[in-house]
């Protein structure tokens, strides 16, 4: 109990000068609800005094001052009501987006190594999602929580006071099916998500099999599909059914508390009051319309505190987020690289988990202004290399040194900007090609981005879209060809003026004609550039300075593609087979 | 015209559950009942203790009088309690129409041949199976709740308007007057909200899509060191976020200001006119009550109403995109080949010409070639050239447009596709697994494989080691919130899924990408060793394929076809010769 106080506080500490500035509007939003629960209570009172004063007194006048009051009360109700809502959610909406901004700006700083472990096209609808939920602290849902339970107070308050010996028999019972109420739906939320897991499960096995209907006759399997996919269909099926029954029946049964329970005993305790007129039938109709009010809210409070516990469960969740490491504080290096010399591997050693080791003792040197290739099976290291290279991830053992400095002593974001990465799949952001290109850094200008287009002879394909540089990719890049794409990268490289370019190949074959396009823009991208490859093309390591082949881990082989023809048989074979030459590899 | 076909496809559905029709009319019925026989008592209740206070002495039955209608609560409470149940049965129809309709329609789907996997995209027809079934407002929730909550308003409203009719006509009418009015602006308010709220929730999941891709690209983020710039991005999304989602507020709450006000505006005609009456002692207190009672109670099913033709619309949509599915023509209905063989002795491809629908060239054009049992073939050919084609040809997955394929001399249109499928072993080129452990996977077409089957079709894959190193070994799972397998992997296990099926000929559909020189080779000294007499064809880029082959199908950039051993081709075929020069590039 005193930890969750103290949950809550801690809460608050963090949540409040998310709040500070729109005070004023809180506390407004705070009084319209305040005073549109109190007019609530009043409409059954108003009806009351018809019966109980005009109608006894047969006073027309008294019974259409009453009736207006009425109506003013419910319009002056219903404008605070909409004020109260949009003003409130317009606070929860701005807090709640500076909140998002605040953790996409943490994620953004955060190491690749903490991506690999996401699946990073979910992690942004996780994020989403959860900060909704926090949404729900901040929204209706929380006026309307508030305005319940003063509404709930407010009716005992008034009942009290007409008839407090009828009242002390309520509370008590009425209190009891609340908490009953509340543990009813925690059972509840259990089923809903097991039905959601079906749900899911059912969708994928549809997916599955519809994606790979073709495969699935091929193998005449139509029927075995079948029977699977109706076994999870009938499994969600009897769930859901057992639920449903569940959730209403409960319902039923409460519903059936509330009238009949409650009512019967208002009506005994109150009758004989009223026939030996000591109470009022105005009084019974009160109570009566009480009552008959009080249910709904009374059975949505165990849901809405449910949803606020759900909202700090998000919040927690999120607030993990901002308080990962990110990469400045496991980063410490300081000093601005130079990239005149060398930079060289010593003896490194690397394992993404343990002693997994990926990396087995690697080194080599590449000189400034030279173009390396690395080769060799997939899984072999090559990627892995390059990451280091970029400072991705921190090294185990050795030393990786540019120009005498150890990487780790280097600010590395310095050392990156140093940087031009192209990646095997070429990743589109959601946004213009403008924006494609520099990353959205307004640092590098349109005339910059415009001559890398240039450079690597986009020009026309900018020429054809309506907007130029401005036009939208849509999603995934699908209205762009995958050589396109490819020159996009380029271009992201040129217009950052990167000093050493690290590529990591496409595997996948492009048409003849894209493919000579690249090979002419590549060789204006590489010009006078360092350059580290991982090859999957003949031309790339023909044109190399040194090759070096990678085997589980090691450099196994390295020198020119002439020289590893002869001495190499492991690199004559990859040449046959991966660069797609049969008897002539010597080409 | 069409609707009524609609509404013919919503009476079949409902004779296959024609009991739960009868329950849920009874149902239905009772609960509306109860619903208005509440206020009804009420009424009496006030009246009865009126009528005690206005006597001149307490009557000495006074409490008895009284008791008697709390008897009649009683009852009647325990009739709501049944009645209660209501949504639940009416729950769990939908859910039963929904896991019917599934099953039948996935029935359809799994008939169809590539046309339809064509046009209808994968996610596209998981949507007409789910989301489309299931939940309000869509088809199996209209079929039983659309259509009874509506029968429900109804039968709710003519129940009460009857008791209002027959206690007070003029009240009754005084008292509905205002609603018609309050009905149309609710409607061309709700309406126009309704709209705009769409367009809303549009605009926010395009932008939340928006975001959910903008962290793949993290590496490119970094290694261009732009994260702080990239903040520009979330900047923009989100204050366009923002503006979106204060228009869905400023809706929400018109909306929820109608909800909650509605039936408080409905009661004012009775709160004036019936008070003013009741003032008058034209009607007792308890009618007074009973009509405001009766007003909240109708104002919500009134509203309700309409919702069948909005809902209906929605759902016939859905009924649409299911019937769309089904009808949709699959060559299959037509193939009612017999013969049934057994064994693989030949297989000849007779001036097989296939054009694909939508394309005015053939992908493939005069196609002749055999293949005999214990043959291996290979087809070669630049990509797109129709290499893919000729397998599903002999897959039965596509008809050939001319021409005929004879297997051991029966032309395929004459034999049974399951006996077809039964021979050959189709390795595609797109490795495609299925939820499940790595050996459910590898036993999928074939439960009955042995263990020494199961475990020759894995090492003949050069899976054995992968296997061993995954987490459970082939207890793995794979797929959907499985073990990630690189593409490689996957298409080995679709080798051995293959191969586990004892085929007497065997596809493979490019598995370059799959194995690496060193494995092929295993893989093909391997098949010599375990599976002695299977024919192969085997569609590849890599030329080193061609030492493990007999002969070679080479298909040129126009569509034609030439057979012959590789030596020949290479010296008679000026294509063929130019295509591996170019490749040799």
């Amino acid at each position: 109990m005193s930890e969750e106080k103290h949950g809550f506080r801690f809460y608050f500490k963090i949540l409040f000068p998310y709040l500070k500035k729109d005070l004023a509007l809180l506390g407004f939003g705070l009084f319209a609800m305040l005073v549109t629960s109190a007019l609530q209570l009043l409409y059954p009172l108003i009806l009351a005094e018809i019966v109980d004063k005009s109608i006894p007194q047969g006073d027309v006048a008294l019974m259409y001052r009453y009736g207006f009051l009425f109506i003013a009360a419910v319009v002056f109700s219903g404008i605070l009501s909409y004020l109260q809502l949009v003003l409130l959610s317009r606070l929860g909406i701005k807090i709640i987006t500076k909140f998002k901004a605040r953790v996409f700006s943490h994620l953004l700083t955060l190491p690749v190594e903490w991506f690999n472990k996401q699946v990073v096209g979910e992690l942004i609808a996780r994020v989403e999602s959860d900060a909704e939920r926090v949404k729900a602290l901040f929204s209706e849902l929380s006026i309307r929580i508030l305005g319940n339970v003063f509404f709930f107070l407010g009716v005992f308050l008034v009942m009290f006071l007409r008839e407090w010996k009828v009242t002390i028999f309520i509370l008590p019972l009425m209190l009891i099916s609340i908490v009953a109420n509340y543990f009813l739906i925690k059972y509840l939320s259990r089923f809903y998500r097991l039905i959601r897991e079906k749900y899911a499960l059912v969708s994928g096995k549809i997916t599955d099999y519809v994606q790979g209907m073709q495969v699935i006759q091929a193998l005449n399997q139509q029927q075995k599909a079948y029977l699977d996919l109706k076994a999870a269909s009938t499994e969600k099926y009897r769930l859901e059914t057992r639920t449903s029954f569940t959730e209403y029946g409960s319902q039923s049964f409460f519903i059936f508390i509330f009238d009949l329970l409650f009512i019967v005993l208002v009506i005994r305790l109150t009758a004989p009051r009223i026939i030996a007129g000591v109470a009022t039938l105005g009084t019974l109709i009160v109570f009566v319309d009480y009552i008959y009010r009080l249910i709904w809210p009374l059975m949505q409070i165990s849901e809405n505190v449910m949803q606020i516990q759900r909202a700090f469960v998000s919040l927690k969740r999120i607030l993990e987020l901002t308080s990962l490491t990110s990469e400045e504080e496991i980063f410490t290096g300081t000093r601005l690289p130079s990239m005149e010399g060398e930079i060289r591997f010593e003896n490194v050693w690397f394992a993404y988990k343990d002693e997994d080791w990926v990396l087995k003792d690697v080194s080599f040197t590449i000189p400034k202004g030279k173009k390396i290739a690395l080769v060799g099976p997939s899984g072999s290291g090559k990627t892995t290399t390059v990451s280091l290279l970029c400072g991705f991830y921190p090294i185990q053992k050795g030393r990786i040194l540019i120009d005498g400095v150890p990487l780790s002593e280097i600010d590395f974001r310095a050392w990156r900007r140093k940087i031009g990465l192209i990646l095997q799949d070429v990743f589109l952001f959601p946004g213009s090609i403008l924006e494609n290109v520099r990353v959205y850094n307004d640092n590098i200008s349109v005339e910059k981005v415009s001559s890398a287009i240039n450079i690597v002879q986009l020009d026309e394909f900018i020429k054809g879209q309506n907007l130029g540089l401005d036009s939208e990719l849509a999603e995934r890049g699908q209205n762009i060809s995958q050589g396109e794409k490819q020159l996009i990268s380029f271009a992201r490289a040129l217009a950052f003026d990167a000093e050493v370019i690290v590529m990591d190949e496409a595997t996948a074959s492009i048409d003849p004609h894209t493919e000579a396009k690249i090979q002419r823009s590549m060789g204006n991208v590489f010009k006078d550039k360092t350059a580290v490859v991982v090859a999957h093309r003949l031309t790339s390591v023909l044109d190399a300075d040194e090759i070096l082949f990678f085997s589980e881990g090691q450099i196994i082989h390295r020198g020119t593609h002439h020289q590893l023809i002869q001495n190499s048989p492991e690199y004559q074979k990859l040449v046959e087979l991966q660069f797609v030459s049969g008897e002539n590899a010597e080409l | 015209m069409r609707n009524y076909k609609h509404i013919r496809w919503i009476t079949r559905v409902w004779m296959t559950q024609k009991w739960f029709l009868l329950v849920m009319l009874l149902f239905t019925l009772g609960s509306s009942a109860v619903a208005i026989a509440n206020p009804l008592l009420f009424r009496k209740l006030i009246d009865t203790l009126k009528d005690i206070l206005s006597a001149s002495q307490v009557p000495s039955d006074a409490m008895q009088r009284v008791n008697r209608v709390v008897w009649l609560f009683v009852a009647l409470g325990f009739a709501q309690f049944i009645t209660g149940f209501y949504p639940a049965v009416r729950g769990w129809v939908n859910i039963r129409f929904e896991n019917y309709l599934r099953m039948f329609y996935f029935k359809y789907i799994a008939g169809k041949d590539y046309r339809f996997f064509q046009k209808f995209r994968t996610g596209d027809v998981v949507t007409r199976l789910t989301d489309d079934l299931s939940d309000y407002p869509k088809i199996s929730w209209f079929l039983c709740s659309g259509i009874f909550r509506a029968v429900n308003s109804f039968s709710l409203i003519l129940f009460s308007l009857a008791v209002m009719f027959t206690i007070n006509v003029k009240l009754t009418l005084l008292s509905i007057a205002p609603l018609p009015l309050m009905i149309v602006v609710f409607y061309i308010t709700s309406d126009k909200l309704y709209k705009n709220f769409e367009r809303n929730q549009q605009a926010i999941s395009n932008i939340n899509n928006q975001l959910e891709m903008s962290f793949s690209g993290i590496r490119i983020v970094k290694a261009f060191v732009s994260e702080e710039k990239y903040n520009r991005f979330f900047d923009l999304a989100l204050a366009r976020r923002f503006k979106t989602e204060m228009g869905v507020v400023k809706l929400n709450a018109v909306l929820h200001l109608i909800y909650e006000y509605i039936d408080y505006f409905a009661q004012t005609g009775v709160i004036l006119f019936g008070g003013y009456m009741a003032v008058k002692g034209e009607i007792s207190v308890g009618t007074f009550f009973l009509f405001y009672s009766y007003l909240s109670m109708m104002i919500y099913p009134i509203l309700d109403l309409p919702q069948l033709f909005v809902s209906g619309k929605q759902a016939f949509v859905n009924i649409d995109r299911l019937e769309e599915m089904k009808d949709y023509p699959s060559f299959y209905d037509q193939w009612k080949g017999q013969a049934r063989p057994e064994e693989f002795e030949e297989l000849r491809f007779e001036d097989v010409s296939f054009t694909y629908p939508d394309k005015t060239e053939p992908a493939i054009r005069d196609c002749s070639f055999d293949l005999k049992a214990g043959e291996r073939l290979l087809i070669l050919g630049s990509t797109g050239a129709g290499k893919s084609t000729v397998a599903n040809l002999i897959l039965g997955l596509l008809q050939p447009s001319e021409g005929s394929i004879l297997l051991n001399g029966i032309d395929l249109r004459d034999i049974d596709l399951t006996a077809l499928r039964d021979l050959i072993a189709y390795v595609p080129q797109e490795p495609l697994l299925f939820s499940g452990t790595v050996r459910e996977n590898v036993l999928f077409a074939n439960d009955k494989a042995t263990g020494e089957e199961y475990r020759i079709a894995v090492d003949v894959s050069q899976l054995k080691q992968e296997i061993e190193s995954f987490p459970q070994g082939d207890e793995t799972r794979l797929g959907q919130r499985g073990l990630g397998v690189s593409g490689g992997q996957k298409q080995r296990l679709t080798i051995a899924r293959a191969l586990v099926r004892n085929p007497k000929l065997l596809i493979l559909d490019d598995i370059t990408a799959s194995l690496d020189a060193e494995n092929e080779e295993k893989l093909w000294q391997d098949i010599n060793l375990h599976f002695k007499e299977i024919a192969a064809i085997v569609i590849s880029h890599r030329l080193s394929t061609l030492h493990y082959v007999d002969r070679v199908l080479f298909i040129d950039d126009k569509g034609h076809v030439h057979q012959g051993t590789h030596e020949e081709l290479v010296f008679k075929n000026k294509d063929y010769h130019d295509f591996l020069h170019e490749h040799l590039k």
